[in-house]
C-alpha cells in the first residue's frame, strides 16, 4: 500500500470503509507529512493537531458504527482566509496575527458535520491579494517542484500541501485565478465553482461579486466529491443559489462523443511560449481523439478583462477592509491621539505593501470625479464579458484555455505589480461572469507543472466536472509524479 | 495617466492609511502604471451595455426578520474579538468621536 497521505479520497473511503485503515492513521501520516516539509515550503501557517486527532478518533467511532459520510475520516487544510472556530485565522495578514474567529465559515461546518478532519490553515497573499503567495506576513511558500520559484496564489499553500501530500484534499478561495493558477503551478486540480454556488458566509471578504471558494485536489474525482459537499443554499449567504446540488459523479466518466468544445483564438496571444502552447493544443488533441468537437470561437472582450477585473477588485475590496479599522478587530496603534490619528496609524503600520495598493488604487476608482469613467465603465465591458461568454455557452458544452500564461515564475521576479496582473489574463473573466472553470494538468513545461483551464456555462459544473475528468484522466499519462526529498 | 503626489496623499487620507514619504512615491509610480493601462477601456464605444449589478441571477431576496439568540459565551467571544474589550464593563471602549 502506498504511504496513507498518498491516498485520494476515493481511496481513503474505500480504505477506511473495509476498516483496513484508520483516520487516526490516516491524520498522523498528513501531520508526519506537514511536519517533515513544512518547515521548508511553509505552506502552513497553523498546525491543529490536538484538534485534528480528537476529530480522527470521532471518525473512527462512526465509522466503527457503520457510518459512511462522503468525507468521514478524511484529513484536509482551510486556506486561511476561512473562519474557524478555535483555530487561528490571520489571513496571513499583521493585521489579524492573534484573530481567532468566534465560529466556523459555512464550508468548513458542512465539512465538520461529515467528519472531515481539519489538520491546519495554510498560508496565501495577505487576503487574498496576489498570484505567487509572496505577499503573505509570513514568509513566502515555495514550490515542492523546484523552491527557488513560486506556487502561484492566493491560494499557494493549499496547492503546495495537496502536491506535497500534506492532507487529502485542501480548500482555496478563488476571486480572479487564485485556486486556478497555483493548482497550474503546483500540478493538481484547481476548481472555481460558479459564483453562488458556496456560500461565502465565513470567508473574508475580498471581492464580494466574484469571491468563491473552491476544492484543491489530487484528481477531478475528489473534486466534485468536496463540490457535492461544500455547495447549496444557504440562508447566511443571500447571493447563494436554491439551484439543487447535482450528483456530480453520476456523469463523471460519461464518454466525450458529441460534446462541443471551443478553442479561442483570443487565447493564444503572441506572448505564450512555444511549449505552453504546446501544452494546450495536446488537451486539444486528446479532446478530439476522445471523441468531441473542436470549434473555433472568437472571444474579443478579452483583451478587457484585466483592466475590468484591476477596477472592480480594488475598488469592492479598499470598502470590505475598511472593517479593519482597529476597533473591532486586530492590529491597533494604542499611542494615538484623536480617532482619526487612530484609523490612520493602526492601519497604516498593519497592512502589507500589496493590501495598501490595492485599497488606494479602488478608493481612487471610486473617488468624486472617477467613479463614472472608471467603476461604471468596467461594470459595462463587464457586461459585455459575460454576454460573450453567454453566447458561446449557447453552441459550446466547454471552453479550453490556458489557466496562467507560463509555469511557476522564480521568487522574487516579478517586481512590477502590473506584470503580476497579468497572470490572471485567461483567469479573471470568468470570475467576473461568474461562471465555473478548472485547471488540470496538462504536459510539463521547462519541466515544470502546467495547467490547462475549461470553463463551462453558468451552474453547469456536473458537465465541466465530466469533461475535465476524461481529460484528466488521459493526460496523467503525460504527468510526472513529485519525489520529495528529506 | 500620471497622478500626482497631492492626489495620491488624498486618496491615502480617504483610505486612512498613513503612508511614509517613501510609499507616497512608490504608490504614485504603480497607480500611475496600472491606471494608464487600465485607461484602455476608454477607447471602445459602450452603448449597447448596462453596468452590471450582480451575477447571481438573483432578484430580491427576502427572509423572516428572525431574532437569533445567541448563547452568552457566544457573545462573549465575539466581544473578545475587540482589542478594546473591556473585562469589567463587558464592552468594547472606543475613543472619543464627538466632542
Amino acid at each position: 500500500m502506498k504511504d496513507l497521505n498518498k491516498l485520494t479520497i476515493t481511496e481513503a473511503r474505500e480504505l477506511l470503509d473495509k476498516k483496513e485503515i484508520s483516520a487516526l492513521d490516516l491524520t498522523k501520516a498528513c501531520l508526519k507529512q506537514i511536519e517533515k516539509f513544512n518547515p521548508e515550503l511553509n505552506a502552513c501557517l497553523a498546525i491543529s493537531s490536538d484538534l485534528a486527532l480528537k476529530q480522527a478518533k470521532e471518525a473512527d467511532k462512526r465509522i466503527a458504527k457503520g457510518e459512511s459520510t462522503k468525507l468521514l475520516g478524511i484529513p484536509y487544510l482551510a486556506k486561511d482566509n476561512l473562519l474557524t472556530k478555535g483555530v487561528k485565522t490571520t489571513a496571513a495578514s499583521k493585521v489579524l496575527e492573534d484573530y481567532i474567529a468566534p465560529y466556523n465559515a459555512t464550508a468548513i461546518s458542512k465539512l465538520e458535520k461529515q467528519g472531515a478532519i481539519l489538520l491546519g490553515k495554510t498560508n496565501l497573499d495577505e487576503f487574498a491579494h496576489g498570484a505567487s503567495t509572496e505577499n503573505s506576513a509570513y514568509g513566502v511558500v515555495k514550490n515542492p517542484w523546484d523552491t527557488e520559484r513560486v506556487p502561484g496564489g492566493s491560494s499557494g499553500g493549499s496547492a503546495v500541501a495537496v502536491a506535497a501530500d500534506m492532507c487529502i484534499f485542501a480548500l482555496g478561495s478563488d476571486t480572479g485565478g487564485s485556486v486556478r493558477q497555483p493548482a497550474s503551478f503546483c500540478n493538481v486540480v484547481g476548481l472555481k465553482p460558479s459564483y453562488g454556488r458556496v456560500s461565502r458566509y465565513g470567508l473574508m471578504s475580498m471581492t464580494s461579486s466574484t469571491d468563491v471558494i473552491g476544492p484543491i485536489t489530487k484528481n477531478v474525482e475528489d473534486s466534485a466529491i468536496v463540490l457535492s459537499v461544500i455547495s447549496g443554499n444557504d440562508k447566511k449567504d443571500s447571493s447563494t443559489s436554491e439551484k439543487e446540488v447535482a450528483n456530480y459523479l453520476k456523469n463523471i466518466n460519461k464518454p466525450l462523443k458529441g460534446k462541443k468544445i471551443a478553442w479561442v483564438k483570443e487565447y493564444f496571444p503572441k506572448t505564450l511560449s512555444k511549449e505552453a502552447k504546446e501544452s494546450i493544443l495536446l488537451a486539444k488533441e486528446r479532446l478530439e481523439s476522445l471523441g468531441a468537437e473542436m470549434v473555433e470561437i472568437s472571444l474579443p472582450a478579452t483583451e478587457y478583462a484585466i483592466s475590468v477585473y484591476y477596477i472592480i477588485t480594488p475598488a469592492e475590496l479598499s470598502s470590505n477592509l475598511a472593517r479593519f479599522d482597529g476597533v473591532r478587530f486586530g492590529f491597533n496603534y494604542k499611542e494615538a491621539k484623536n480617532i482619526k490619528q487612530y484609523y490612520l496609524e493602526s492601519r497604516g503600520r498593519s497592512f502589507g505593501p500589496e493590501a495598501k495598493r490595492r485599497i488606494m488604487l479602488g478608493t481612487y476608482v471610486l473617488s468624486s470625479g472617477y467613479y463614472d469613467d472608471y467603476y461604471v465603465r468596467a461594470q459595462k465591458f463587464r457586461t459585455m464579458i459575460s454576454r460573450e461568454f453567454e453566447d458561446a455557452f449557447k453552441k459550446v458544452d466547454a471552453i479550453l484555455a490556458p489557466t496562467a500564461p507560463s509555469p511557476a515564475f522564480k521568487i522574487g521576479e516579478k517586481t512590477s505589480p502590473l506584470d503580476m496582473y497579468l497572470e490572471d489574463q485567461f483567469l479573471s473573466a470568468p470570475s467576473l461572469a461568474g461562471i465555473p472553470s478548472i485547471s488540470i494538468p496538462s504536459k510539463f513545461v521547462s519541466n515544470l507543472p502546467f495547467g490547462v483551464q475549461l470553463m463551462s456555462a453558468r451552474f453547469e459544473e456536473e458537465k465541466l466536472l465530466n469533461i475535465s475528468n476524461i481529460l484528466f484522466d488521459n493526460l496523467s499519462k503525460e504527468n510526472k509524479k513529485l519525489n520529495l526529498s528529506t | 495617466m500620471k497622478i500626482s503626489k497631492d492626489t495620491v496623499e488624498h486618496i491615502a487620507d480617504l483610505a486612512r492609511l498613513k503612508l511614509s514619504a517613501k510609499e507616497i512615491e512608490k504608490y504614485q509610480e504603480d497607480l500611475s502604471a496600472i491606471v494608464s493601462y487600465v485607461d484602455q477601456l476608454k477607447k471602445a464605444d459602450l452603448h449597447n451595455y448596462l453596468a452590471t449589478e450582480q451575477i447571481s441571477g438573483l432578484h430580491n431576496v427576502y427572509r423572516e426578520d428572525e431574532v437569533l439568540e445567541l448563547s452568552e459565551e457566544e457573545k462573549l467571544e465575539l466581544l473578545k474579538s475587540s482589542p478594546h474589550y473591556s473585562e469589567d464593563e463587558k464592552q468594547i471602549k472606543v475613543k472619543r468621536i464627538l466632542k
